[in-house]
């Protein structure tokens, strides 16, 4: 694993949908440090799914280069890229990030049973795997033994984000793409929500990368990138 | 001291003789009785029987017909009925072979079940032809085998047209009250299907 | 436990309710099938077990199986009777141990009456050489004795030294009953398991006697003859319907058949009854495998259902292989998720199935018993109905690829795009 100060690294980069399309993402260049905290302000259908598709190697660009900490995504197999992005990003979706019959810890520990290395990040330090997800969900403020050790579809809404938070910590990844986790939140909750993961973050050394259309938000991050204004590509065109 | 020597040798002779008798040669015994045909058919000790073999190789039941100049009387003349007649008596006096008797033998017919329980067929008669076929008489008591399976379950024998090889050791039946022997019985050890290759 | 299973159970806990009705259709069809296969083989070793140790069965010329049906099963009528002398004459032939001669055609309230000998109780055998055992009593010595298959008995309730009346012709329900000669019940027997059961056996001379006034099967007027007074009558049967052989060897077996096939004076039919079974089995061939085809029918039908709930499943939980998938997943991982649970569906239902088939066998056996004859065997399962369970299973599992397959696609083609 290269130690770049570069975590995302994006140049010339062009996709489309399918093959013979215009693209539905053009991006000269996009640069993410290690660190760092950034906010990507997107409307729908800017191309932000697209953009987080692309940045978790679920689909490859056919033109330009993509880097995710120093690794060309559409250079390995999609075997490889699933294992990569298992290994170093964690995910937080807007709504339904759970899998409802499982317990909040039993969520927060899923990672760790794809990817031996958060696995083995876990364990290095000594710690045993169910300690370590109570230890990230009390910093998320969730602390009562009975509800994480129910079915998450007990859970809040806001509960229930903040054990996705803590799932996508877990195992120390090297970068979190969160995608509108606020969208479903109460107003007053979105500032908290936003406070525990960056504090989170923080202690880890964790990239965020967070898109949302909601700019209030906005002062909570480090730097700004609005999608419209990058993405070269005009929207809704079919080739 | 010389009656010591003497006991070890009748000993000694004694066990000679049990040594020679036992079973563990087959090829010794045929030599034995004098019928070197047998050898080149055995292999690991089970003898391999075509069904002439169970008819001694001295008995002639045709002899009737040449006697009697068969051949050259017309169909319809009474006497060549009565000869006719006299052939099958003959034939079904179907005397037995008595070398083959404790031998391990290994021959294949048709299954003519007699004791099944809808699964199983345990005793059945071994036949060299399938069908009883009104035409032809049936056949006579040196050319049919009555089988038991002495090892249960070996014997899924469920269509009476099976071929099978039944491979056991073959005894002359004996009958009470009666002079001769009625025919052969196998204790089947080992039931297989036919599969035909060798003809 | 690894994930995948423990993700398949979990699931599968949550989604209970469908579930165990997936598992109860599959218990049912699996059921149904392991019950008709042994339904079918307790059948054949039912009537397989009904005769042992006889060579020959002889009737007057018929069909190898309507001979047998008739006159070992009671199924059935024979068209002609043998006469006496006939049968005298073959029963004496050299090669012959032993015969039973048996003669059909009456009833008491719907069981059938045999007349025959004492060999009967002597030489019958059933189920690999076992005899005839008497529970009460002995075989018949009076004129009018009677000796009661252990069912009859025990159905009508009849005791030792009990008076009964037999009628004339197989039916249940008869205008033209023998009132004046009634019989007693000199002997029981034990339980057979064969149609020696639901038989009432009187002497060959009894059946002379009470039809000794009757000709053309009604009785003649102004003709009536005293029970007392048949007992100085000649009794000598003049026909009998059938009679058993038994042979000093087996292997003459083929040549007395012929001898009595051959026979001039009268048109007779020898059958071996081994052979005879095998014609019947043949004949049931076509049948039973019918049944069998129905069988897999409804296993297929259960399996689809289990399909058919999966498949359904599968569209509520592209969010869930979504999440999966953002988590690190491999889309073969998702797929067999799909298949795994399709396994266990179709394995613990197989099992449930058996048992279902012990609890249904348990429940059923008493009635089967006493009102087929059919005695349902709790034993373990055999190696047959081993391979029928597997083959059950094993299509459950190729059954489990199709949404496998399904799965695997979907998880590639949405990756992590949720849908809200």
């Amino acid at each position: 694993m290269n130690s770049t100060e570069q975590v995302i690294d994006i140049t010339n980069m062009e996709f489309s949908w399918r093959s013979g399309d215009h693209p539905t993402l053009a991006i000269q260049a996009m640069n993410v440090s290690r660190g760092e905290r950034l906010f990507i302000k997107g409307a729908s259908g800017s191309g932000k799914s697209t953009l987080l598709s692309l940045l978790g190697g679920v689909v490859v660009q056919q033109q330009g280069s993509l880097h995710v900490l120093g690794q060309a995504l559409n250079k390995m197999g999609s075997v490889g890229r699933d294992r990569f992005r298992a290994d170093h990003v964690g995910f937080i979706f807007q709504m339904f990030n759970l899998l409802p019959y499982l317990s909040p810890i039993e969520n927060v520990l899923l990672p760790c049973r794809f990817s031996s290395l958060r696995r083995g990040n876990v364990l290095k330090h000594g710690k045993n795997m169910e300690a370590e997800a109570r230890r990230i969900l009390g910093h998320l403020d969730l602390t009562d033994n009975k509800q994480l050790n129910s079915p998450s579809i007990e859970l809040s809404v806001g509960q229930q984000q903040r054990v996705a938070a803590a799932r996508a910590l877990v195992g120390e990844p090297e970068l979190v793409i969160a995608d509108e986790p606020t969208s479903a939140l109460d107003w007053d909750r979105r500032q908290a929500f936003l406070e525990l993961l960056e504090h989170e973050c923080t202690n880890q050394g964790t990239t965020l990368v967070f898109v949302s259309h909601d700019a209030s938000l906005e002062s909570m991050f480090d730097r700004t990138i609005d999608l419209s204004k990058i993405n070269h590509a005009t929207p809704g065109q079919k080739g | 001291m010389k009656r010591f020597f003497l006991f070890l040798t009748i000993i000694a002779v004694l066990a000679s003789i049990k040594v020679a008798t036992s079973r563990l040669s087959f090829n010794s015994l045929s030599a034995a009785s004098g019928s070197p045909k047998w050898e080149n058919k055995t292999h690991n000790g089970i003898l391999e029987l075509k069904w002439k073999d169970l008819i001694p190789t001295d008995f002639h039941p045709e002899d009737v017909l040449e006697k009697n100049n068969y051949s050259q009387l017309d169909d319809l003349d009474p006497r060549a009925q009565e000869i006719l007649q006299e052939y099958f008596d003959e034939v079904n006096r179907a005397p037995t072979v008595k070398e083959l008797s404790g031998r391990m033998v290994k021959i294949p017919g048709y299954v003519v079940p007699l004791e099944s329980d809808g699964k199983v067929t345990s005793e059945f008669l071994l036949v060299p032809s399938f069908g009883a076929c009104r035409h032809v008489p049936p056949p006579p008591a040196n050319q049919i085998i009555h089988v038991r399976a002495v090892v249960k379950g070996t014997v899924a024998a469920r269509k009476w047209y099976d071929v099978v090889w039944v491979v056991g050791k073959l005894t002359l039946e004996r009958l009470e009250n009666d002079i001769g022997n009625a025919g052969y019985t196998i204790d089947a050890e080992r039931i297989e299907p036919y599969i035909e290759q060798e003809l | 436990m690894p994930i995948i299973l423990h993700l398949t159970w979990k699931s599968l806990m949550n989604r209970r309710a469908t579930v165990i009705l997936t598992l109860l259709s599959i218990a049912l069809s699996t059921a149904l099938l392991l019950g008709v296969e042994r339904v079918r083989t307790e059948a054949r070793g039912s009537f397989a077990n009904t005769i042992s140790g006889t060579d020959l069965v002889v009737g007057a010329r018929s069909g190898t199986v309507q001979l047998l049906l008739y006159s070992v099963f009671h199924i059935g009528n024979a068209t002609n009777n043998i006469s006496w002398e006939s049968y005298q004459k073959l029963a004496s032939h050299p090669k012959v141990a032993w015969t039973i001669p048996l003669s059909l055609g009456d009833s008491h309230r719907g069981y059938r009456v045999l007349g025959t000998s004492t060999e009967f109780f002597q030489h019958y055998q059933y189920a690999r050489r076992r005899n005839l055992e008497f529970a009460y009593g002995v075989p018949f010595n009076d004129l009018y004795d009677a000796v009661l298959g252990a069912e009859v008995a025990e159905k009508l309730g009849y005791q030792l030294g009990q008076d009964m009346v037999v009628s004339h012709g197989a039916g249940k329900v008869s205008f033209t009953k023998h009132t004046d000669k009634p019989f007693r019940v000199a002997g029981i027997l034990k339980r057979t398991g064969t149609p020696v059961d639901r038989t009432v056996h009187v002497s060959l001379a009894a059946i002379e006697a009470i039809h000794i006034d009757w000709r053309s099967g009604a009785p003649l007027p102004g003709m009536n003859v005293s029970a007392e007074k048949t007992r100085n009558m000649d009794l000598t049967p003049r026909t009998v319907t059938a009679f058993l052989v038994g042979l000093k060897s087996r292997i003459a077996v083929f040549q007395v058949q012929r001898v009595i096939n051959d026979y001039a004076q009268e048109p007779l039919s020898a059958v071996l009854p081994g052979v005879a079974l095998q014609e019947l089995w043949n004949m049931m061939g076509v049948a039973e495998n019918a049944l069998l085809v129905v069988s897999w029918a409804v296993v297929l039908v259960g399996l689809t259902g289990m399909l058919t709930a999966i498949l359904a499943s599968l569209n509520e939980r592209r969010r869930e292989m979504a999440i999966l998938r953002s988590i690190g997943a491999r889309p073969w991982q998702i797929s067999l998720l799909l298949a795994g649970e399709a396994s266990i569906l179709a394995t613990f239902g197989a099992l449930f199935g058996v048992c279902l088939l012990y609890g249904a066998i348990l429940a059923v056996r008493p009635i089967a018993e006493t009102s087929f004859g059919l005695s349902l065997g709790i034993g373990l399962l055999t190696s047959h109905e081993w391979m029928l369970l597997g083959l059950v299973i094993s299509a459950g599992l190729i059954v489990g690829i199709v949404p496998a397959w399904r799965a695997y696609r979907l998880s590639l083609a949405d990756g992590m795009t949720i849908r809200i």
